[in-house]
């Protein structure tokens, strides 16, 4: 690959010893160079194309618990071996004799081949993509406004050396389209619907993932919603319908399982292995493996080969997921979990793709359980805070459960609940496992990574609906 | 070095065959510790840059951006960027803004760049870190974890430079503190966030009046439960006041109206809100941490209303969005490397009114006090909003009991209506500020 043409590893042994220079106990050199494109369609017509490039190196230095991170988008040797001292300040006072590292190259997984990368295809391609797409949207119905589309894709080299003596070269490639379309019925009633996909996977992927069926899917939902009606305020049950709303777990139980935030003790998960957090329904995985997903990884950002982890079976607590400083600090392994958004970032525990194993029941089951409830569709973003285990989400598309059977969509709907009480009122699961298309992404301390949910039917017992009607 | 850069990639992109272009170049130095537990978590060190542009090709809208500034790179990018702009539809309204030509260079009359920022010691710098998070142990005994606090401080240099000769300069420097800490009792951990940022050092609150805000506002949510499902009150603090303003602006930016994707379309010059509403933006705050003499596009920047006593008087348009509404720029472009120009505002202000927080307090019965939102809130599409909440409940002024899991909703013109008092304390945070406010009939979703 070309990375080491960039940044030789003569020079990255150099730069580790640099870094273990005034006495760190790990060092580690990061080197990234990322290639981005991007269009984007309104009004019918293509308003733009981007281009972009990231290059850099991020040195990180461990010292006792303690991390010095540097990085400079300058590849100059004397620019990096400056970098690597102001990384190895960490460690004041030390002093380390200069050790040869002797790196060996991990022999990886391939879990995303693509032949030919998304930066390769022809833009021209990628247009096409997008007007087919704007054009199967507007005919679903004349009442549509606005269609936007897009296309991001992103190929991305990386190269990771550990004063351990761990090399990881990975090719990550990322391809994303998105569709929304807005709808207006002229009497002051503007509802939106969205729809999209990706993941690592090649160009070719949209053969069958086509922009007709993405777009139209944007159009339906953006239509069936017209006439919503307020949606119930106060606790109810509800139903999830399968894939994306694993974005349940990813808020509920997810970010709380964080190793940073176990070992600090401020997850309100913390101390809690071994108990039950779940009702007996509720298995939870995160997984870097399923191949071509957005979540997946070959290799964590430290050089670790991602895994699938169990975080909960049949309702009890089992894991977490786990980066370097964190099972060092611990006493137990990574789980190939410390992820970074750049060069810029110092990595952290983060989830990869976290879905719900399958039940045994039937979607239509779920559904014809409930008397009275609330059917989510579709959700929008989430988000949680990690210490009192409030987490909320924003209802997309949403109908009313009347007598077993979806009657009226409701709109203006965020659920809102506390982790563990929401997973402990899982009362039937179902038997139809889904990963989502390929549409999240997770922020935490202002990085964003990629990543996977996913889930099947399910039913909850018991959860706060956000609506206005008293 | 930053407007050579600029003036080589104008120079291959006219090679290229662009008619115009703009470039924006920004080098900049970052520092920042986190602590924890009397230690250091992570202390990161950097200097960066980026160059961002922009190309009009046959009136087709391409864009590059990189790190790289190796010749080959750079030509590489351009070449690109205006390649595909020939992908894009040719369109009417691109285009670069008039501007007078020449130099001109900025920052000092706003003092926005502090020399002495970059002369804090690293030590001194951690110290203050830790005496963050000191003070936060010192205000409450049930304040013994920390995520982290922390300092960070920068500076940045950015050359905005066109294909028409204008060349636009600015320089300016960042200082922030930050407390996170969690508060524990009876099996509950409550987590907040307080926080100051300057563009001067000399004005940032000290360490020690941050970490003890910070413990406060998380002890004091301890024993936070729902309350029942009802109609009230909702007050909002001020720094929650700015949010809840502030989210309406991506329904007036130029860019959304156009696109039909805004509640807020069809009512310019409309009473949107309550006569005691009157947003502004304001460029011109001398050392404040968003102002700028000109925006992304290079033009003069200047103050304005947003809402006028309740009644919309503006969308906020950049070059391309006020052509394409037939209206003048607002100068509001705004814009890093990365990304093309966009609207948006500087400093944003909620006006303060005349009404003290206390009084706003005890004139109703009962209301909940909003301290942290949870969620995106606004949808700006169809002008509704439900946000999750934590807050305060009060009856007659005084604090019952802290609130959680509940959420707020309705719908946004009629809560902008509902706006029953604004106080007279406004408080600047970052690059916003408001008072005090009090919206009458919100929807809070909780308990049975």
């Amino acid at each position: 690959m070309s990375l080491q043409a960039k940044v030789p590893l003569r020079l990255v042994d150099e730069l580790l010893g640099l870094a273990l220079s005034k006495g760190g106990d790990f060092a580690e050199v990061y080197v990234e160079h990322s290639r981005g494109n991007s269009v984007a369609l309104e009004e019918k017509k293509i308003r733009t194309a981007a281009y972009g490039v990231s290059l850099g190196v991020g040195i990180r230095v461990i010292a006792g618990t303690e991390v010095g991170y540097a990085y400079s988008d300058d590849l100059d040797p004397k620019a990096l071996r400056e970098t690597a001292l102001v990384a190895a300040s960490i460690a004041r006072g030390g002093k380390n004799p200069p050790k040869a590292v002797s790196l060996q190259a991990l022999k990886l997984p391939n879990r995303y081949p693509v032949e030919r990368v998304p930066d390769a295809v022809a833009p021209r391609d990628k247009v096409d993509l997008l007007l087919r797409g704007d054009k199967a949207a507007h005919a679903v119905d004349p009442r549509i406004t606005q269609v936007m589309g897009s296309f991001i894709d992103q190929t991305k080299d990386i190269l990771i050396a550990t004063s351990d003596g761990k090399l990881a070269e990975d090719r990550q490639v990322m391809c994303r389209m998105n569709f929304s379309a807005i709808v207006d019925d002229g009497k002051g009633d503007r509802r939106t619907g969205f729809h999209g996909g990706g993941g690592r996977v090649a160009f070719e992927h949209y053969k069958d993932f086509t922009p007709e069926d993405v777009a139209k899917e944007a159009a339906r939902m953006a239509v069936a919603q017209l006439g919503a009606v307020a949606a119930p305020a106060g606790p109810q049950t509800v139903v999830l319908s399968p894939g994306w709303s694993g974005i349940l777990l990813h808020e509920a139980v997810g970010h709380g399982l964080e190793s940073d935030f176990i070992r600090k003790g401020t997850s309100l998960y913390a101390g809690k292995l071994g108990e039950r957090v779940a009702s007996d329904l509720v298995t939870v995985i995160d997984s870097g493996e399923n191949p071509g997903r957005r979540g997946t990884i070959n290799v964590d950002d430290e050089g670790e080969v991602a895994t699938e982890k169990v975080l909960i079976e049949n309702g009890i607590l089992k894991g977490y997921m786990v980066d370097r400083l964190s099972a060092q600090i611990m006493g137990i392994a990574s789980t190939g979990s410390g992820r970074r958004e750049s060069y810029r970032h110092a990595p952290m525990p983060r989830m990869t793709n976290t879905f719900m194993a399958k039940g045994k029941h039937t979607h239509d089951e779920i559904v014809h359980s409930v008397d009275k409830g609330i059917y989510c569709a579709a959700f929008g973003g989430g988000q949680v805070d990690i210490s009192n285990g409030n987490f909320v989400f924003e209802v997309r598309e949403g109908y009313l459960i009347e007598n077993g059977k979806l009657t009226a969509p409701v709109k203006n709907a965020t659920l809102i609940g506390v982790g563990p009480d929401a997973l402990k009122s899982v009362s039937m699961v179902g038997d139809d496992p889904q990963l989502d298309p390929g549409l999240g992404t997770c922020g935490k301390d202002g990085q964003s990574v990629p990543v996977g949910v996913g889930m099947p039917t399910v039913r909850i017992d018991n959860i706060t609906v956000g609506g206005t009607r008293v | 070095m930053l407007t050579d850069v600029a003036g080589r990639v104008l120079e291959l992109a006219k090679k290229h065959g662009a008619s115009s272009a703009d470039a924006v170049v920004s080098r900049g130095t970052e520092f920042e510790v986190k602590v924890a537990d009397g230690a250091i978590v992570t202390l990161t060190q950097a200097v960066s840059k980026g160059m961002g542009l922009r190309v009009f090709v046959d009136g087709r809208l391409g864009f590059c951006t990189t790190s790289d500034f190796a010749d080959a790179s750079l030509a590489y990018a351009v070449e690109r960027a205006v390649q595909l702009a020939r992908e894009a539809a040719p369109d009417p309204h691109n285009g670069l803004v008039e501007l007078k030509p020449g130099l001109e260079v900025a920052g000092d009359e706003l003092e926005l760049y502090d020399p002495a920022v970059a002369a804090i010691p690293t030590e001194e710098k951690i110290r203050w870190a830790h005496t963050l998070e000191e003070a936060a142990r010192a205000a409450d005994p049930r304040v013994r974890k920390f995520r982290d606090s922390g300092v960070s401080n920068g500076e940045s240099h950015t050359v905005l430079a066109t294909s028409a000769g204008a060349i636009r300069a600015v320089r300016s420097t960042g200082i922030a503190l930050w407390c996170n800490p969690i508060a524990e009792a009876d099996g509950q951990l409550q987590t907040e966030v307080w926080y100051d940022s300057r563009t001067h050092v000399g004005d940032l609150e000290a360490p020690e009046k941050v970490g003890r805000i910070a413990a406060e506002r998380a002890a004091r949510m301890l024993g936070a439960k729902p309350v029942k499902t009802q109609r009230a009150h909702l007050i909002l603090e001020p720094a929650m006041a700015a949010g809840f303003m502030g989210s309406m602006l991506a329904a007036i930016d130029g860019d959304s109206v156009y696109k039909k994707a805004s509640f807020l379309a069809d009512k310019l010059g409309k009473q949107i809100g309550n006569k005691a509403l009157t947003l502004v933006d304001d460029p011109h705050i001398k050392r404040g941490n968003a102002s700028s003499p000109f925006d992304g596009e290079g033009l003069p920047t200047y103050k304005k209303k947003l809402v006028d006593a309740g009644i919309l008087t503006t969308f906020l348009y950049d070059g391309y969005t006020a052509r394409k509404a037939g209206v003048k720029p607002t100068a509001s472009a705004k814009r890093g490397y990365s990304s093309p120009p966009h609207a948006g505002v500087f400093n944003f202000i909620v006006q303060p009114g005349a009404v003290s927080p206390a009084s706003i307090w005890k004139d109703v019965d009962c209301a909940l006090v909003l301290t942290r939102g949870l969620g995106r809130g606004l949808n700006s599409v169809s002008g509704e909003y439900s946000r999750g909440a934590n807050g305060l409940w009060i009856e007659r002024g005084e604090v019952v009991h802290p609130v959680q899991e509940v959420t707020i909703a309705g719908d946004y013109l009629a809560m902008l209506q509902n706006i029953d008092a604004v106080g007279d304390d406004l408080q600047m945070r970052g690059s916003s500020g408001a008072p005090t406010m009090r919206i009458a009939d919100v929807t809070i979703s909780g308990t049975r």
